[in-house]
């Protein structure tokens, strides 16, 4: 593999498996927080 | 403090039984003082587990368990003292100046030790994963209840022939401790997994952070963490099929004849671990082949490695081949028992993209990075390992040891895929090579990058992953330590805490607390909950309906005026019911309440008219109890009601929905 192509699939492949996940479960997310943010919350007080 | 103790006392015993073996058989040190160490805890507990066959059938009690402890104590002091010896200490003294030295190495020991220690804590919480209240528990507490190591036939549930290192251990407990204890020893398991990552990325030749950062991945798994708070058994066979990988990399390094009988004994253990142990050995399959043409003169040492495993697994198949005439009863019952009932056929089908050759390269991303969608749920958390593990490639010559670990992941993935049910947490087993070869190639990718800016770049990448992933470890440990710390209590822990349809812990204690002795109840709960007595309960079948289910898939038909009578005669003092389950089967994860229908049920729809209307003595959101002598006065007074033909449920298939693992 040519050395110049080495550092980019280095940082190009991570950041766009995070992305995509990120992307692809931005709902369950957003439900989790919904469902056990209150709960967490009451937890602490 | 008993569980800590029970557990602590469980690790010295292992180390203590198993290190006079592993020391005979690692004659020629192939091994590391920390590879040693690995290989007799697992060797230790198989040895557990086998004392507990032995006896357990004849008599179960704190007297007989309490002897074979003492037993077991006393064989293991010598082999203790020797396995803590001046060559451990020694390691562990070398390891922590190397801490000291690399401020790097200590955050990672300290994430290590934080996450590893909160995750074992956790197994302090009451139980509350579903297989684990299904039957990892539950038939070890009957078996108490009995006295005796048993074969529970009515209960027509096939896991009880499954094969059972772990669940003696929980019999153990259950003796001597309390589920608790089980549930960390447990945890120990992965604790020796995580080892066992790191000892596979330092034979890999990377550093010693390099190696850290391999346990951590480990741990810091969303099914490891999960798990390590229960008595589920994949975690657990993850440790074996590490300590595996790294016998066989010792092994090839020096092929020696007693390193192979260890190796055969270690991948016959973890078959008893689970039956997934099976297809990792068969997952070597591969590069035992490519090894032995390389070098066919290996040919009797792996034959001996062959007969290791054979002796290790034969106990447990024996008894299976007595009881149902399949070693592996139930699996490959076609097999074996052309005219009976088949198991898990169809459990091939019910999850992933499917079965051609696109799917079988696409799963890895798809499991990975959108498991809602396809999957049994967020089963591994960050997809850290899909992102770093393949970064290897970028320095072949770095990873060239690592063939071994990726035939064995890569055969065992082709196994899961088109064999197996494609739960994300069944590959759990193979989580170790995973994780070492996500460490290595995170240090492969770190090496790749020449400039600081594009360093800081892959720097905050790993951040992300590892701040999305603190949010699933965080989470367990939000939601279990308090109750296993003792700053709430069980019940308000069941009460609050989300879980698929709850553990029945109010009703099933109800019914244990009221129920005298000699008296019986009726339960139609899916699962028949850990905390319900188990002994006096007949569960979806009646007393003597015996074992239908070894022979066809639908039970024998019941009558209503056959089920009042023998409702009757059992003189049922409770009944307790499932009223509704939760359903997180879908992309978010967001919890359905379904209301249960019991004139589905074979039983309930006999039950459900004489329920309409009657109050229960005690309900949760997903259960109730009845007084039984009521309920039969109402099924008495509604004797010539004749309910409509249903299609019954079939209700052994339960524990494989996808619904099962974390969401």
């Amino acid at each position: 593999m040519r050395a110049r192509l080495k550092p980019l699939i280095a940082i190009l492949w991570p950041a766009a498996v995070l992305i995509a996940y990120l992307a692809y479960n931005l709902a369950y997310f957003e439900e989790k927080i919904a469902t056990f943010g209150p709960f967490f919350l009451g937890l602490l007080s | 403090m008993e569980s800590l103790g029970f557990a602590f006392a469980v690790l010295l015993v292992a180390l203590g039984l198993g290190w006079p073996v592993v020391a005979r058989l690692d004659g020629a040190g192939a091994l590391g003082p920390g590879e040693r160490l690995l290989a007799s805890f697992l060797v230790g507990a198989f040895a557990i587990y086998l004392a507990v066959f032995a006896v357990g059938p004849f008599r179960l009690d704190s007297l007989s368990m309490g002897a074979l402890a003492a037993v077991l104590a006393a064989v293991a002091a010598p082999g203790l003292m020797r396995a803590l010896g001046p060559a451990t200490r020694a390691a562990l003294a070398a390891e922590v100046r190397a801490a000291r030295a690399d401020p790097v190495a200590r955050l990672l020991w300290a994430a290590v030790l934080a996450i590893g220690l909160a995750s074992l804590l956790q197994g302090l919480a009451p139980p509350n994963t579903f297989d684990s209240l299904n039957y990892h528990l539950p038939f070890p507490r009957l078996d108490v209840e009995e006295g005796r190591i048993g074969v529970p036939w009515d209960r027509a549930m096939k896991y009880a022939f499954f094969p059972a290192l772990m669940g003696n251990l929980t019999r153990l407990a259950l003796v001597l401790a309390d589920a608790r204890a089980a549930q960390v020893v447990h945890g120990l398991f992965a604790l020796a997994a995580a080892g066992g990552t790191a000892a596979l990325v330092l034979r890999l030749g990377f550093a010693r952070r390099v190696a850290l950062l391999g346990a951590l991945l480990f741990l810091a798994n969303r099914t490891v963490v999960w798990q390590m708070g229960s008595v589920e058994v994949d975690t657990p066979l993850a440790a074996f099929v590490a300590c595996e990988l790294v016998l066989y990399m010792a092994w090839r390094a020096r092929p020696d004849a007693a390193t192979m009988v260890l190796f055969g004994l270690i991948a016959g253990a973890g078959a008893m671990a689970k039956y997934h142990g099976y297809a990792l050995v068969l997952a070597f399959l591969p590069v035992i082949l490519c090894d032995l043409a390389k070098s066919p003169r290996v040919l009797p040492q792996l034959l001996l490695g062959l007969g290791a495993a054979t002796l290790a697994v034969a106990p447990h198949s024996v008894r299976n081949i007595v009881l149902t005439g399949n070693p592996v009863f139930p699996l490959f019952n076609r097999l074996f028992n052309p005219s009976e009932a088949v198991f898990f056929e169809d459990a091939a089908a019910d999850l992933g993209l499917g079965n051609g050759l696109a799917a079988l390269l696409a799963t890895p991303w798809a499991a990975s990075v959108l498991p809602m969608r396809h999957f049994d749920g967020m089963a591994f958390g960050a997809p850290y390992l899909i992102a770093f593990a393949p970064l290897t490639l970028l320095a072949p010559s770095r990873v060239r040891g690592a063939l071994p670990l990726v035939a064995v992941v890569g055969a065992y993935y082709a196994e899961w895929f088109w064999l197996l049910s494609q739960q994300v947490r069944f590959l759990v087993p193979v989580l170790a090579p995973l994780a070492a070869l996500a460490a290595a190639g995170l240090a492969v990718g770190w090496e790749a990058l020449g400039s600081r800016s594009l360093r800081l770049s892959y720097a905050g990448i790993g951040l992300a992953f590892a701040l999305i992933q603190a949010m699933f470890v965080g989470s367990y440990a939000l939601l279990r330590l308090p109750v296993a710390l003792g700053l709430t209590t069980p019940a308000a822990y069941h009460a609050r805490t989300p879980t698929m349809t709850g553990a029945f812990f109010a009703t099933c204690s109800y019914v244990a607390a009221r129920l005298e002795p000699g008296e019986r109840y009726l339960s139609l709960l899916i699962p028949h909950s850990y905390y319900c007595p188990q002994a006096p309960a007949s569960v979806h079948y009646l007393r003597g309906e015996g074992d239908w289910w070894l022979y066809r898939a639908e039970p024998p038909a019941m009558g209503r005026d056959e089920f009042v009578r023998r409702f009757a005669e059992e003189d049922f003092r409770f009944v307790i019911v499932e009223t509704a389950r939760e359903n997180r089967s879908n992309e978010t994860a967001r919890p359905e309440t379904v209301t249960v229908d019991l004139s589905r049920h074979r039983l309930g729809r006999h039950l459900a008219p004489a329920l309409r209307g009657l109050a229960p003595l005690a309900a949760d959101p997903f259960s109730a109890v009845y007084d039984g002598r009521e309920v039969l006065r109402r099924l008495r007074e509604g004797a010539g009601a004749r309910p409509r033909p249903v299609v019954l449920p079939r209700l052994a298939s339960r524990t494989y929905g996808p619904a099962h693992a974390p969401q």
